[in-house]
């Protein structure tokens, strides 16, 4: 198999193009009778295997198995951890949260997992206020009525688990879910004239049509399509923390402040917890991360109220942002202030590094990227895994299709129609959200303000660029 | 039939063609079977014009000509475009080719509609010649042959609209065809709604578009002249789950051989599909009489090809003269395309009636077919068996 891969990616040179044709043969005829000793039975056989059960992964795994089109073909959902069925809700918030929008939203009560989550906890968002540290401008976002809601906030254990369970009680007849499971290597044919194949780190083997990558940033799929990867870590970590605030009313306002710290994002997630996505240098990190729970507090409500960090080239630069935006979005007048933090949630502190990924294409024969494999973005803009929900959405729309006209699953006609249009969703968003990034970040932007943001474009926000580079790395 | 009497006539000429193969002649020679190789279909180019078909059809209504656009019969100078060094046709991806000027259709769109026809070469069939044997086989032509067949499979390159006109013909076959079952239930999403069908794709290829068919429940014989391509079609059913469960099967001849190897299955079909074949028949008259006599009464035949038309003209010279470098100057393939008003002629007088014509198009940029109302270069016609 290994030889035959390496035999075709010489297949362009024309030359040589027979000889490794043949010898392709050769080795695939090999292959085959091997495999007819073990038996290419249909137990080490599925029709997709999704490789990762993440946030994004057991989104995918779950519409396949709702789906109609599907109940006739086999999906196998490989995850390295464990699974995790969603109980009782926990005492204490988990740290690990997620802002859904409104067309993830949609997606899970198609998935049928909605009510369940609200059952256990979604706290919603009914205004998005995004401040300058100076707070002499602010933007902020809401529906035209303030009965509806902009995002949901959710643990991601509370979605996963919501997820792994409709698996079990819904799919059980299409979908197969191996925990512990880990991906060692793949390897992918050149067209649809082999299968791709898996391998386990416990050795076990499996075939497909199609493999999903579902395995986050650190793709292990990605590697093996062998495609160009644009990716960079941006020198900054986001702390995670769940708050207790006091002063906002219902708690219903989630905020974006740029600190001379970095963006620091605060997300409700009941009347008076929040949760604390903090961007900043990871010098700035480990300081905080060593601070006691009140000294943290203490370094967080300053960044959020300091005034002394003044910048009247932002403030006007965010202020054209702001008139910008409000012909897209209404403003409204009422300028709320932040909540006032008044403590940590146990320890509930953790830190991640930051990066940017593009994947230049999110497919090859007999295989797709889904979520962070394909992209990853800042959470500034608590975009992530909403972009990667919305592969999952545009991913099965394809292969249902596929389904329907009777064709391969791996068939890279109708994958390459996913990855024209998920690209062209996805690009201008990750690029907004890089740009605000670097701008002075934030917003848990809708998509709409994002991309109004990159046409603006990077030219007239060239030299504050640079500006807010400097000080985010302060 | 005159055309196979000129046909006869015209056979020395296979010898100087024999340059040109480029389809399995060795397996050709192997077997008994009668010769449907593209020498035959070449020399067809030779033997039957579109006046010749119209005039071998007299008894037949003439077709009104320009109902359907094929119009720009107007003879164009035959000259010799610039692609000499194509001699070898270059199956991988982008460049290298020199540009035909043709203005309002790019570069790619030729080499993606040459790949097509390079891909049509492949499986002709139904090209009941006299078997003679051929004297002249090169063999650079048929390891390069074998070399194409190993790219059948690969979607992006020379056989990318084949695959991609999958997403256009597939429900378009199946809707037609569904409709006609009664099982509503299952045709909603589509999985089996040709099941209980007899199908067969004449001038199958490598399976293109008997898979889908196969997997959508409907029992499929696939039948090629080219022995090369049946091996990958069969090759694919050991291969692929799906079809080791599907009800298909392949056969290697042509459709008149099969009707007379085959008595029993004469009025068995549910449906006869030949899509991207006709173009390339010898005659197309006892192709056309195989294939009413395999369909059931009332059931139905399904056609895609080239209409004969300025647009399709130009690019016939290009493909077959410049790109291909094949057919010698001043003989087109294009003579072989059938505009609709004769195929559905030639139908009418077999006692099938034209249920559907359209349009399909090309967009070579987002590698998409759609159906259009204009038939000049690309169309798709349905007739249904007299009951
Ligand atoms: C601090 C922070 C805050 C964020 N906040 C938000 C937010 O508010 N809103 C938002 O939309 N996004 C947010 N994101 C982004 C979001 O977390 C990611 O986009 C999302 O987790 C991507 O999901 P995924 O399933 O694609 O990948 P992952 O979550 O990375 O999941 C990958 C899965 O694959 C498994 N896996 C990996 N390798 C293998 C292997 N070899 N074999 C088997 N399994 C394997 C892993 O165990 C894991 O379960 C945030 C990110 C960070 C860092």
């Amino acid at each position: 198999m290994a030889l035959s891969r390496i035999l075709r990616s010489s297949t362009n040179l024309s030359a040589t193009s027979l000889i490794a044709n043949q010898l392709t043969r050769i080795c695939r005829s090999f292959a085959s009778t091997s495999s007819t000793s073990s038996s290419a039975a249909s137990s080490d056989y599925y029709d997709v295997i999704v490789v990762g059960g993440g946030l994004v992964g057991n989104a995918m795994a779950c519409n396949f198995g709702l789906n109609s089109n599907f109940q006739e073909k086999k999906l196998l959902l490989l995850e390295a951890g464990g699974t995790r069925s969603l109980g009782a809700p926990s005492k204490l918030y988990s740290n690990r949260v997620s802002a859904v929008s409104p067309s993830s939203k949609r997606l899970f009560q198609k998935l049928g997992i909605w009510d369940r989550l609200e059952a256990y906890r979604v706290k919603s968002v009914r205004q998005l206020q995004v401040m300058d540290s100076c707070s002499q401008s602010a933007i902020h976002f809401e529906r035209q009525s303030f009965q509806s809601e902009v995002a949901w906030i959710i643990e991601n254990d509370a979605i996963i688990g919501a997820l792994f369970d409709k698996l079990a009680s819904d799919c059980s007849k299409n979908v197969t879910v191996k925990s512990k499971a880990r991906l060692k290597s793949c390897s992918l044919p050149a067209d649809t004239s082999e299968l791709a194949q898996v391998v386990l780190e416990d050795g076990s083997v499996f075939e497909t049509k199609l493999i999903i990558g579902a395995d986050g940033a650190k793709s292990k799929v990605r590697e093996a399509m062998e495609i160009g990867y644009t990716g960079w870590e941006y020198g900054q970590k986001a702390i995670v923390a769940t708050l207790q605030v006091s002063g906002g009313a219902d708690n219903e306002v989630a905020w974006q402040r740029f600190t001379p710290f970095g963006p620091v994002a605060i997300l409700p997630l009941s009347a008076n917890l929040s949760s604390l996505v903090w961007t900043t240098s990871p010098d700035k990190c480990d300081q905080l991360l060593a601070l006691n729970e009140d000294e943290f507090v203490d370094q967080l409500n300053e960044a959020l109220w300091s005034e002394e960090t003044q910048d009247s080239f932002v403030n006007k630069a965010l202020f054209t942002v702001d008139s910008m935006l409000s012909t897209v979005l209404p403003a409204t007048s009422v300028v709320q202030l932040p909540p006032t933090i008044t403590g940590l949630q146990s320890d509930s502190r953790a830190a991640f590094p930051l990066g940017f990924g593009h994947a230049h294409t999110y497919v090859k024969p007999r295989a797709a990227l889904i979520g962070d494999a394909a992209h990853r973005v800042h959470p500034l803009a608590g975009q992530g895994v909403n972009l990667g929900w919305g592969d999952v959405q545009e991913l099965i729309e394809v292969l249902q299709k596929v389904v329907r006209s009777g064709g391969d699953l791996g068939s890279m006609t109708s994958l390459a129609e996913y990855d024209s249009r998920r690209q062209m969703r996805n690009v201008p968003t990750m690029v907004a959200i890089d740009w605000l990034n670097r701008l002075y970040g934030t917003n848990f932007a809708p998509v709409v303000m994002a991309r109004s943001l990159g046409l603006y474009g990077v030219n007239r926000f060239g030299a504050l660029k640079n500006l807010i580079m400097d000080r985010a790395s302060a | 039939m005159r055309t196979t009497a000129r046909c006869r006539r015209l056979l020395p000429l296979r010898a100087d063609l024999g340059r040109c193969l480029r389809t399995s002649l060795a397996a050709a020679l192997q077997r008994p079977v009668p010769l449907h190789t593209n020498a035959a279909v070449f020399a067809a180019s030779f033997s039957s014009s579109s006046s010749s078909l119209a005039a071998d059809n007299s008894d037949v209504v003439a077709p009104s000509v320009d109902d359907y656009g094929s119009a720009g019969l107007a003879p164009i100078p035959t000259k010799r475009l610039l692609h000499s060094n194509l001699t070898t046709p270059s199956l991988s991806s982008a460049g290298g080719n020199d540009v035909f000027g043709f203005p309002l259709i790019s570069n790619k769109w030729f080499k993606q509609q040459h790949n097509a026809n390079q891909l049509r070469k492949l499986h002709t069939t139904a090209v009941d010649a006299p078997a003679t044997k051929l004297s002249s086989i090169d063999n650079d032509d048929v390891t390069r042959f074998a070399r194409l067949s190993g790219e059948w499979w690969d979607e992006r390159g020379a056989l990318k609209p084949l695959h991609s006109l999958n997403q256009a013909r597939v429900p378009w076959i199946r809707d037609t065809l569904g409709s006609r079952t009664s099982k509503s239930s299952t045709t909603d999403d589509g999985r089996s709604s040709l099941a209980g069908l007899r199908l067969m794709d004449v001038g199958c290829g490598a399976g293109v578009l008997s898979e889908p068919l196969a997997r959508l429940g409907a029992h499929v014989i696939g039948l090629d002249a080219a022995d090369d391509a049946i091996d990958v079609a069969r090759a694919r059913t050991r291969l692929d789950p799906d079809l080791k469960r599907a009800n298909i099967e392949y056969r290697c001849g042509s459709v008149e051989s099969f009707v007379a190897d085959n008595p029993k299955m004469v009025g068995s079909f549910d449906a006869i599909v030949a899509s991207e074949v006709i173009e390339h028949v010898l005659s197309l008259e006892s192709f056309l009489d195989a294939c009413v006599q395999l369909v059931k009464p009332g059931g139905q035949l399904f056609f895609t090809t080239l209409n004969r038309t300025l647009l399709s003209r130009v690019m016939a010279i290009w493909v077959a003269e410049d790109v291909l470098g094949i057919v010698p100057q001043g003989v087109h393939d294009w003579n072989k395309f059938v505009p609709p008003n004769d195929l559905a002629a030639l139908l009418e007088a077999r006692g099938c009636n034209v249920r559907l014509l359209n349009g399909l198009c090309y967009n070579p940029l987002m590698n998409k077919w759609s159906w259009v109302a204009d038939t000049s270069i690309n169309y798709a016609l349905m007739a249904r068996k007299e009951a």
